[in-house]
């Protein structure tokens, strides 16, 4: 047994008194389940066996899929016969349906309280099927994965945006971030030119055929520009400082973000870019990031003025150290409850693009394709109510856990 | 104030610049080859004779100087220093891409161009050709694929092909191609990593783009080249109609709510309403929208169910009385505009009551009770002329919110409005509409937000206006 400490810290005071609340016990349970289906939704719902004997050996098939994807065995074919003698004691997943298998008999929206051209209750589509007889809820159970995934990754990038710039913007304002001149100089010209190889060595590198040449090539401009900057602190050109207005330039752009409407702008984007995963999360990220970063900001304007960066400054520790190191932790409770509520709007802005047909590609099954699907055909209300109050429940739990962060930590 | 007001809207300018060129850049991005939109057909084809591709080219050609198609699309570019300056004067683009393909893969653009130019006069050569064979069509195949073919072993493998049929060739162009492509394959490819600055000028396509917004004129569709503001302005008003709808219904009962529920907050009617607001708030208005136009459009359900006609804005019977017309127009519209209330009622109900309540606990309404004024006096005159300020604000979330949700809410129901025309558009890639409609609601945003932040500033008087402090802090 670990021994408690006698001073709790504030994260385990705040997630103490945060689970004293019913509601946020229950969205927690709720974002759980939805990690767990993420993780080991293949387990539950899933056309292959568990577990099975091929002329008498144990086999594992689903695990072995698993361990396949990340290279460690090798797979069943896809085209494997499980209905084959050679299979035996076979052990099925509790819904023996994967999300993209087609059960033909049932095609043609199969409703769940009608008749289903099944062998036993053990085939049952709980909650129907759709025009291509694709089981609804295996269905869900893998859109849990691509909302968790897509949400994730999408209000990581905008979380990362969001905290460096809200963060640096609230602490050094217009007139704190400075410079000497050779310093300047040689970070704007070393990013263009940084920029610039960005773009041209894969160029150049991809009909020669030396990929790793990249690599080397990458860390080597990396060591030469430590080690120009460490050459450049000598000051060689002058203490002239120069100051980066990066308050101005932050909201300026948070400005002309904003302007746009969000939705419309994941659409065309959305439009623009062939779909994928991460091509979402990357759209959710970018378009997510300003109010995080306004948040952040408003936080750190407070913070500054507290007694401790004061001392910390008297002390003389580097500017840089401070933001990081004694600032910025600060800050991240309160940008938590904006990076809550956002993950409710990645899973909508997903269900949305989905919606509309310019989300995911067809292979891959998600809520809001099945939101899609419902529109062509009025009578299977199955396929718009329950992907829909997944996707309602999600966004519910979200905000509710944001809304209590927000009155647990005395927000406005 | 007048300071003020000049302040904000000469910041307007920069942002509205910073604005069209983000909506310019996205445009870059597009896929596809505007002009040959334009013109309705592809200019290459298998069959098509040496003349026939001229005269379209020709067609090509003023079609893409009509609207600036063939000029560089910004003041300036940079580029790897093999590139030449004048990349953007090739026509068509896919002439441009196959070009552009070419430099990333050998160095010197010099010759690049002598082996491009020699393989189309090898083929003019062979089409000019009297007496043809049998091999005639294979060949002008090979020939066609010879003029896309970027990669060594590519060109290599198909040059190997036609030096079977080398008894076809009247000319010597075939070994000119074959000398002109191994000095080409052997160039340095050097210079491609060394950067390369050109200033464009002011004729290029961004500032032709730009300067025609300003004077109202936002370029023309791909499909049938009627003006864009033409296309949008036709399908505005339906827009319009539905957002000030939803936003004068939210704004009317979320206030009301609001007020219950920081007036009577130990009220069971309050706590009810609190929890159906958090869901309110968390309903996206699209699933609210299909749930609608499943159970209570269609007689699937029961003859009971089919409440509401299922999609459009109605059309009226001729002679029409403006009772009749109303009741077809609400009828219609009553579905679109409740699923889009529902989540905007709920963020002004939520905002309104946090604010009222902060504002309610102040010691000067303690002061209004205590003195004797009445309750509706105190909540509505003192406590909610200060509580409403926040709503003002909420107004820049929730507008752009609208017109987005609006999108899927038009097309779910069939509205012909600026959503749906957008859809159709990106459907269609006819990407002048689409990146015009982002430019007029961004521009319609940013003067709405502008609108908020000057009301702001001239309903509370404890705002600086005098310029001393930056406007953000």
């Amino acid at each position: 047994m670990t021994k408690r400490q006698p001073y709790p810290s504030f994260w385990r005071k705040l997630y103490t008194r945060l689970n004293n609340k019913r509601i946020f016990r229950y969205a927690k349970r709720w974002f759980y389940l939805l990690l767990f289906l993420a993780v080991f939704g293949g387990y539950i719902a899933n056309d292959i066996p568990l577990y099975c004997q091929y002329n008498g050996q144990v086999q594992f098939p689903i695990f072995q899929k698993t361990l396949s994807s990340f290279g460690y065995s090798t797979p069943f074919n896809e085209m494997t016969n499980w209905d084959d003698e050679a299979f035996t004691a076979k052990v099925y997943p509790i819904i023996p349906y994967s999300a993209r298998a087609i059960d033909l008999a049932n095609s043609g929206f199969k409703s769940p309280f009608g008749k289903q051209q099944i062998k036993s209750y053990r085939y049952r589509h709980w909650l129907g099927t759709d025009q291509i007889g694709r089981d609804v809820l295996s269905g869900m159970i893998s859109g849990a994965r691509i909302s968790i995934l897509v949400s994730l990754i999408g209000m990581g990038i905008a979380t990362i945006i969001g905290l460096f710039l809200g963060s640096m913007s609230g602490f050094y304002g217009n007139r704190r971030l400075k410079f000497s001149f050779g310093q300047m100089a040689f970070l704007s010209i070393g990013l263009l030119l940084f920029s610039w190889l960005f773009y041209a060595l894969p160029i150049y590198f991809s009909e020669n055929g030396i990929a790793q040449y990249r690599a080397i090539v990458g860390l080597g401009l990396l060591v030469l520009f430590i080690l120009l900057w460490k050459v450049v602190q000598l000051n060689p050109l002058g203490k002239q400082n120069i100051f980066i207005p990066i308050d101005s330039m932050t909201i300026f752009s948070l400005e002309a973000f904003g302007a746009i409407p969000k939705l419309l702008l994941v659409l065309v984007i959305g439009a623009l870019f062939p779909p994928s995963l991460f091509v979402i999360a990357f759209i959710i990220g970018i378009t997510h990031w300003p109010s995080i970063t306004r948040f952040t900001r408003s936080e750190m304007l407070k913070i500054k003025e507290k007694e401790y960066i004061l001392s910390a400054q008297m002390q003389q520790i580097p500017q840089y150290l401070i933001l990081f190191r004694y600032a910025l932790p600060n800050a991240i409770g309160p940008a938590l409850i904006v990076i809550m509520l956002g993950i409710g709007e990645a899973i909508m802005v997903e269900a949305f693009l989905s919606f509309l047909g310019f989300g995911l590609p067809g292979d891959v099954v998600s809520w809001g394709q099945f939101l899609a699907a419902s529109r062509l055909h009025f009578s299977a209300w199955w396929l718009a109510v329950f992907p829909g109050l997944a996707i309602f429940l999600t966004i519910y739990a979200a905000n509710k856990m944001g809304e209590l962060l927000m009155e647990e930590m005395g927000q406005k | 104030m007048t300071r003020y007001v000049l302040k904000r809207l000469l910041l307007l300018v920069p942002t509205l610049i910073i604005i069209s060129m983000i909506t310019f850049g996205l445009s870059t991005l597009t896929s596809g080859d505007p002009v040959e939109q334009m013109l309705g057909y592809s200019i290459y084809g298998d069959e098509m004779t040496q003349q026939e591709v001229d005269a379209n080219l020709k067609q090509y050609q003023l079609i893409a100087q009509q609207y600036h198609y063939d000029l560089p699309s910004f003041y300036f570019s940079i580029s790897p220093a093999n590139y030449p300056d004048t990349l953007h004067r090739i026509i068509p683009l896919s002439e441009k891409q196959y070009v552009t393909q070419l430099l990333k893969i050998y160095g010197d653009w010099s010759a690049i161009d002598k082996y491009q130019k020699s393989i189309a006069q090898w083929r003019n050569d062979f089409l000019q050709k009297e007496r043809k064979t049998n091999n005639y069509s294979s060949i002008i195949h090979i020939l066609n694929q010879l003029n896309q073919a970027t990669s060594e072993i590519e060109i290599e493998n198909l040059l190997q092909q036609l030096s079977t049929f080398d008894e076809e060739w009247t000319t010597d162009q075939p070994a000119i191609t074959h000398k002109l492509f191994v000095k080409m394959k052997s160039s340095s490819r050097k210079k491609i990593l060394i950067p390369k600055f050109t200033w464009h000028g002011f004729n290029n396509q961004y500032h032709h783009w730009f300067g025609g917004i300003l004077k109202g004129d936002f370029g023309y569709s791909l499909r049938d080249r009627k003006p864009v503001i033409q296309k949008i302005w036709m399908s505005l008003p339906n827009t319009l109609w539905l957002n000030i709808m939803t936003l004068i219904i939210a704004l009317v009962a979320g206030v009301g709510f609001g007020v219950y529920m920081s007036t009577h907050p130990e009220n069971w009617g309050s706590k009810i309403l609190m929890t159906k607001l958090y869901a309110w708030l968390a309903i996206p208005s699209f699933w609210l929208a299909s749930l609608f136009i499943i159970f209570l459009t269609t007689n699937d359900y029961g003859a009971w169910t089919n409440l509401f006609p299922s999609g459009g804005i109605g059309s009226f019977p001729p002679g029409a009385s403006f009772l009749k017309k109303i009741m077809i127009r609400s009828s219609h519209l009553f579905l679109p505009v409740l699923s889009m209330v529902l989540p905007t009622l709920a963020i002004i109900a939520i905002q309104v009551r946090r604010s009222l309540s902060a504002e309610l606990q102040k010691t000067y309404i303690k002061t209004a009770v205590l003195k004797g004024v009445s309750h509706r006096s105190v909540v509505w005159k003192h406590g909610m002329r200060n509580a409403l300020f926040p709503l003002i604000t909420l107004f820049g979330t929730v507008l752009p919110g609208l017109i987005g949700g609006s999108v899927a809410i038009e097309s779910i129901f069939n509205i012909p409005g600026m959503g749906q025309l957008l859809l159709v558009s990106i459907v269609g890639k006819d990407w002048p509409i689409v990146f015009g409609i982002l430019l007029i609601t961004a521009v319609l945003t940013v003067i709405s937000l502008l609108i908020a932040d000057l009301l702001y500033a001239r309903l509370d008087p404890r705002i600086d206006l005098t310029g001393k402090q930056s406007i953000y802090d």
